[in-house]
């Protein structure tokens, strides 16, 4: 069938053909990067319907089949796609389960300890004086102090368990923000368009809020990105401790710490946590590093 | 009375014991609905005056001097006064219209901020800001309003931003080099809009800039700086048809000319002096031809050789002579 340029833009089977390219878009090579969204959208999906969607739940223990390992191998079975723990339970859906946990988790602190870190940054930014130079020191002293350290004597003192996990995670976590906005807010309010909305009369907290934070709203966003990767490997690592989310809730780092013990034989209890991490942190590093090359000219391509 | 009066505006930088003056004792006025130019190089303090009377300086300015604006001691004003007069009565567009608009907002957003601003309590809305852009003579503002500073030209930037500056017409708007970053064409555009807003609102107008030719072209009266100090004013037809400072004469003679069909360029030997480092005469004595022992050791007197026309130096006694050496030289 021939097709005339002018044809494309309003005939039904193009439009369809573009629907199912669209997927397909996302290799372009302005595009984010397409295994990288793919993951990120899986484990969306995952934290959504969490168990919902797997044959069994979290904590599901079938003595009867203790171990398999997984679907492909010779004692494998097809129930259990990726095998079993000492327990019988399901590692796929304790996996989902995990997600669900992650995501949680990593998602609290970017969002609460990337809202409390703006605020910081941008009063001690922006308005500076005494106030500015004391917020600023104890973003530099928050920043100063080891991440496990902090948690440790944090998860002492509250008592480990979820939330008390999304509290540390954002009293660790607001210093980045809080020093990257006051280093772009510093530098956005020597803009001329600041300037002159402050010989025009605006009120300084106006000029605040409506010009500098969305202008230094790009950087904070890239930032978010990067960072739930790591708070999710923070969350892992915590609850790998010990430190994090207490059996018999699950999430991936509780998983690996369970598979120390089994390590030299059933490698699958290990394997599967382990790349699931990887895969996730990685995925959002680079789904970050794509955003910051599209939303920040200064980085250059 | 005058709109503004400035007394003895000084600003000055720096450590105490060794300040840098970038303005130094700079005495006049503006009368209402008059436009006034201020001209000088880069470096001579004009800039920094306009900030002053803005009281938009940092802090680390320390400015002194007195200022009357409409019947009010500029410098004495809580912030709180200040920032009500500020935009209101005493408005200012700066020198850059590509960066001076907010490039996440659309024309129309900020607009209408702009005018809520003015008009507390109203509900400007895009209806409103159409009309503010239809007063500046944009083209489809309709159209404009919905559009990013990103999309429009230069030229197009500093009639809104005139626009917005005039929203509430004060009595005084302060265009710090408001075409310098434009092209010819454009500029032209600029000053008519100026002696339009001049002509209706009855605003009295500063405008800064080192391009003779604008001031020449727009301005009722004209002074020349020079190293932080006013070194001549007057009214534009006599500083420009009977320049007294050396400096401006050589300003003058540094407009391109067209002599027996060839284009004569010139220009005034050495260059604006170091701030911190002027001795206590004229600060001019280095370049000026006319300069004798007397003119670096003491300051020269300002003294009245025309109709308002004021003139800080030993020499420039008028003799048409001595005038005529110096704009060929």
């Amino acid at each position: 069938m021939s097709e005339s340029p002018d044809a494309r833009a309003t005939g039904l089977l193009p439009r369809l053909r573009a629907i199912v390219r669209w997927p397909l878009r996302l290799a372009h090579k302005d595009g984010p990067p397409a295994l990288a969204t793919l993951v990120c959208a899986a484990l969306f999906i995952a934290a959504l319907c969490g168990t919902a969607i797997t044959p069994f739940s979290e904590t599901h223990i079938d003595f009867e089949s203790v171990m398999l390992p997984p679907a492909w191998e010779a004692e494998g079975a097809i129930l259990h796609p990726l095998g079993t723990d000492q327990l019988g339970r399901d590692v796929l859906s304790r996996l989902v389960a995990g997600a669900q946990v992650s995501l949680l988790v990593a998602g609290a602190a970017v969002i609460f300890g990337g809202v409390l870190g703006t605020f910081v940054g941008l009063i001690a930014g922006y308005f500076g004086g005494v106030t500015g130079a004391l917020l600023n020191r104890l973003t530099e002293a928050f920043l100063a102090l080891p991440f496990i350290l902090m948690a440790l004597a944090l998860v002492s003192a509250l008592g480990p368990g979820l939330w008390n996990i999304i509290i540390v995670m954002i009293l660790t976590n607001w210093a980045r923000y809080a020093r990257l906005v006051r280093s772009e807010v510093i530098s956005i309010k020597e803009r001329d368009f600041v300037m002159l909305a402050r010989i025009a009369g605006v009120s300084r907290v106006m000029i605040a809020l409506r010009h500098v934070l969305p202008n230094a709203f790009n950087s904070v966003a890239i930032l978010a990105v990067l960072d739930v990767g790591r708070a999710m490997m923070l969350e892992s690592a915590l609850s790998f401790l010990g430190l994090g989310v207490q059996p018999p809730s699950v999430s991936w780092g509780v998983m690996l710490a369970d598979a120390k013990s089994f390590m030299g034989f059933a490698w699958w209890l290990a394997l599967f946590p382990g790349l699931v991490i990887f895969l996730s942190v990685l995925s959002f590093s680079a789904l970050g590093d794509w955003l910051q090359s599209r939303l920040d000219p200064r980085s250059g391509l | 009375m005058s709109l503004l009066s400035v007394r003895a505006l000084s600003v000055e930088f720096g450590p105490r014991g060794k300040p840098v003056a970038a303005v130094a004792g700079a005495s006049f006025h503006v009368e209402r609905g008059e436009i006034v130019g201020v001209v000088g190089e880069s470096g001579s303090g004009k800039s920094t005056m306009c900030s002053a009377l803005m009281r938009s300086l940092p802090d680390s300015a320390r400015v002194s001097g007195d200022v009357v604006f409409d019947g009010q001691p500029l410098m004495q004003l809580s912030a709180a006064q200040m920032q009500a007069i500020r935009g209101r009565d005493l408005a200012m567009i700066l020198q850059n219209p590509m960066t001076s608009l907010d490039p996440l907002f659309t024309i129309g957003d900020q607009a209408t901020e702009v005018l809520r601003l003015r008009h507390p309590g109203s509900h400007a809305g895009e209806k409103q800001a159409v009309e503010l852009l239809r007063k500046v003579r944009i083209t489809a503002p309709e159209m404009r309003v919905r559009q990013y500073p990103h999309q429009m030209s230069g030229g197009m930037k500093q009639r809104i931003l005139t626009a917005f500056a005039t929203a509430a017409s004060p009595k005084l708007l302060i265009a710090d080099e408001p075409t310098t970053a434009l092209d010819a064409t454009v500029q032209e555009e600029i000053l008519s809009l100026f002696c339009e807003i001049r002509d209706s609102a009855q605003t009295a107008i500063i405008i800064v800039t080192h391009d003779l030719g604008v001031v020449r072209r727009i301005s009722d009266r004209t002074i020349v700086m020079y190293a932080g100090r006013i070194v001549e004013s007057g009214p534009t037809r006599s500083v420009f048809g009977d320049p007294q400072h050396p400096y401006t004469q050589g300003l003058i003679g540094s407009m391109p000319r067209v002599v027996d069909g060839r284009v004569e360029l010139n220009s005034i030997p050495g260059q604006v002096p170091r701030l911190d480092q002027l001795g206590s005469g004229c600060a001019f004595a280095e370049r000026c031809q006319h300069a004798t022992d007397r003119c670096s050791r003491a300051m020269p007197p300002q003294r009245t050789v025309g109709v308002q026309h004021e003139v800080v130096c030993w020499h420039g006694d008028g003799t048409p002579g001595a005038r005529r050496e110096g704009a060929a030289a």
